[in-house]
């Protein structure tokens, strides 16, 4: 199945305008002004009690002081608190006079988590088989789900852009692309992969 | 004030074949660098230093010089174009320069951001040239409190690009900020929700944030709409041309973003994506129309281009007169300088005034250069216009990994711009706006580095902060800037959620 002929511009503008209006998705909700305070306001008390205290390295002559380098984050997190309350409280009552308003549509969600998945799914291929190779199948399998259907635009798309994008990073700008662990494997036994967490992950496929 | 015997050596210096031929190449480079997400200014200048190894110091200039202009208006195009800002002097280029795009009106945005970067580029030049010593006497009058003093007024423009809801623009700016924190303190270099993994040592990249807070959530929605329609979409046609009649309507944006620009340019370690944001922001809070801000204003595009372009000349001042660097750029500029045996400094102007001159001459020329090129560029920017969605994201999504993992070779920076793309995505959906995310990101770090130099030069006292009239009078404007707001916002119950 092919694409129909691009249609008149100002239609397709009027379309774009219109589906952006009633895509379900961009339309904020009361419920979900709801949702957003309380994971601010979550995420601001587990930065204030936990993250800062143990993540943030201070020397023991800066505890206490403003010259602490948890001064700074300590304060930003009550801050967005503060803030986050506010914002729940007049998401409450909001909630209260208007109801939840109306929801966003499922069918949308879930192409959106779809889009989302194919994108997560191509940064994790870069780590398996490569930028290249991961970048091929990432055009191909993105304009596929976009709508695209034409086999002859997905593969001379898919096999072109990752190659001029090879040759200008890797051989012009000297940024070497990560290989992959799959290729990097195959190609040298200069394969780093420690465990994630103490590793830099530059190291695992150049 | 301007020697004229001098600026007339100057002239025959500059006017030499090989001299433009470096500074075209340098021009062509910029765009074709600024275009690229990914590669910044400083790295096409980086890239191109070696070959200047073999040049002139006159005609080495001239090719970075040619780069260091055009890069910022290359990094508008896309931008523009695809809402990835080629580098982050772009980032409140995209906030009305893409919506402009979507509105078949890419054209005349493009057009705008190439003219408002020239005409600033041409008056910050020409008032850098002529108050030279002045800049440089003021600029070194700006110690650690005065600049926290001038990113603090600059942190009230939060309040002008908070949309419907100044509260949510509030909660979306603590989040920068902290987001902002990730890394190693800027005094002590201890680590700050590092989590053990060493690539967050550095911090979030600028750039890392700007992809994936603008382009991943504009790939879901129109990934989203490609999918429900049965028909090709395009952005649209390049749309009309801007009238000279349009252009010069904006002349007062162009004046004040180039007073804002050339101010910031001429102070160390500020840069042009302040001077970009404080352009926008003082062109809406000018405006007739301030509500039309965010959906597409050429007045946004004016004043965000204006004010990021009129950073590079007054930004030479410092570096050419007292040997500070303004920016990274320039300290690699002032590298190839030493490179080719001239030391910038009060000594420089003494010992070669007519090189000192026949540099900032050069960047006549490459803007100049940049207005032809530019052209060429939003010429061919039309066949972006005519890919349909379902092709153009994909690659846009594969452009922006490639870009984000350039900057720094490593992949840490790719999973956090996806990772800020979902919650950029988020935020798009709640109407939770992305400006002052992206602004407190941006001023962060100069924010917490002045403000705790200070207090170590102060022993923790806070009087250090009123103890020049240069970091009161910011104050006051920022208490001002911020008061007026509030008032202005609670009047019209905007404070309160939109919805």
């Amino acid at each position: 199945m092919g694409l129909d002929k691009t249609e008149n511009t100002n239609e397709i503008d009027q379309t774009l305008d219109d589906s952006s209006a009633d895509a379900g998705l961009e339309a904020a909700t009361v419920r979900g002004d709801l949702m957003a305070a309380l994971i601010s306001l979550a995420f601001s008390a587990v930065g204030l009690i936990i993250l800062t205290p143990a993540f943030v390295f201070v020397p023991e002559k800066f505890i206490g002081t403003v010259n602490s380098p948890a001064f700074l984050p300590k304060l930003l997190f009550a801050l967005l608190m503060f803030l986050s309350v506010i914002y729940l409280f007049q998401s409450i009552g909001n909630y209260r006079k208007h109801g939840g308003g109306a929801r966003s549509k499922l069918y949308d969600w879930f192409l959106a988590l779809g889009v989302a998945a194919v994108c997560t799914a191509y940064i994790i291929a870069v780590f398996i088989i490569g930028m290249t190779i991961a970048s091929m199948l990432g055009i191909a399998a993105l304009t596929y789900y976009f709508g695209e259907r034409r086999p002859l635009v997905i593969s001379t798309l898919s096999i072109s852009i990752p190659i001029f994008l090879w040759f200008f990073f890797e051989k012009i700008a000297n940024v070497y692309l990560p290989k992959g662990l799959i290729f990097s494997s195959i190609i040298s036994d200069r394969l780093m992969l420690s465990d994630f967490g103490n590793s830099s992950l530059s190291t695992i496929y150049l | 004030m301007i020697d004229l015997t001098i600026l007339q050596q100057s002239l025959l210096l500059i006017f030499d074949w090989n001299i433009v031929i470096a500074c075209l190449a340098g021009v062509i480079w910029g765009m074709f660098v600024g275009v690229t997400p990914g590669l910044t200014g400083i790295m096409a200048v980086v890239i191109a230093l070696p070959m200047t190894f073999f040049m002139t110091p006159l005609t080495a200039i001239a090719l970075l010089l040619g780069i260091y202009v055009t890069a910022i208006y290359g990094g508008s195009v896309t931008a523009i174009m695809i809402a990835t800002p080629g580098t982050p002097n772009a980032a409140a280029t995209v906030m009305d320069g893409y919506p402009l795009a979507r509105q078949g009106r890419a054209r005349q945005a493009l057009e705008m951001a190439l003219y408002a970067s020239f005409t600033s580029g041409i008056v910050s030049t020409i008032g850098a040239l002529v108050i030279f010593p002045i800049i440089a006497a003021i600029a070194l009058d700006f110690g650690a409190p005065e600049v926290f003093a001038v990113v603090l007024f600059s942190i009230t423009i939060v309040a002008s690009v908070s949309g419907d809801s100044l509260l949510k623009g509030l909660v979306a700016a603590s989040l920068g900020f902290i987001i902002a924190m990730v890394g190693q303190d800027p005094i002590h270099g201890s680590s700050r929700f590092t989590f053990g993994v060493h690539d967050f040592q550095a911090g979030m990249h600028i750039l890392t944030l700007l992809v994936g807070l603008f382009t991943i959530p504009e790939i879901i929605m129109r990934g989203v709409e490609a999918f429900k329609s049965n028909k090709t979409i395009v952005i649209g046609e390049m749309g009309p041309r801007l009238k000279l009649k349009q252009y010069l309507k904006y002349w007062a944006i162009y004046l004040r973003s180039t007073v804002i620009g050339s101010m910031l340019g001429a102070l160390p370690g500020l840069g042009g994506s302040p001077a970009a944001f404080l352009g926008y922001f003082s062109a809406q809070k000018f405006s007739k129309e301030p509500e039309k801000f965010g959906k597409g204003s050429l007045e946004g595009v004016a004043g965000a281009e204006a004010g990021n372009n009129a950073v590079c000349g007054p930004a030479l001042v410092p570096m050419m007169s007292l040997g500070i660097p303004g920016d990274t750029t320039t300290a690699v500029l002032m590298g190839a300088l030493v490179i080719h045996g001239l030391t910038p400094g009060p000594l420089l102007y003494e010992s070669s005034p007519e090189f000192v001159y026949s540099v900032f001459l050069l960047l006549f020329v490459a803007l100049v250069l940049l207005l032809i090129v530019g052209s060429l560029a939003i010429r061919l920017a039309k066949w972006v216009v005519r890919v349909p969605t379902q092709i153009l994201f994909p690659v846009v999504l594969v452009l922006a990994t490639y870009g984000t993992f350039a900057v720094r070779g490593t992949m840490i920076d790719v999973i956090s711009m996806l990772g800020i793309g979902f919650l950029g995505f988020f935020m798009r959906i709640q109407k939770i706006p992305a400006a002052p995310f992206a602004i407190a990101f941006i001023l962060a770090p100069i924010f917490e580095n002045e403000l705790r130099k200070s207090l170590i030069i102060s022993r923790g006292s806070l009087e250090i902060f009123i103890s020049s009239n240069i970091s009161i009078a910011f104050l006051v404007l920022a208490v001002l800037s911020a008061t007026a707001t509030v008032v202005f916002r609670s009047r019209f119950k905007k404070f309160r959620l939109g919805s």
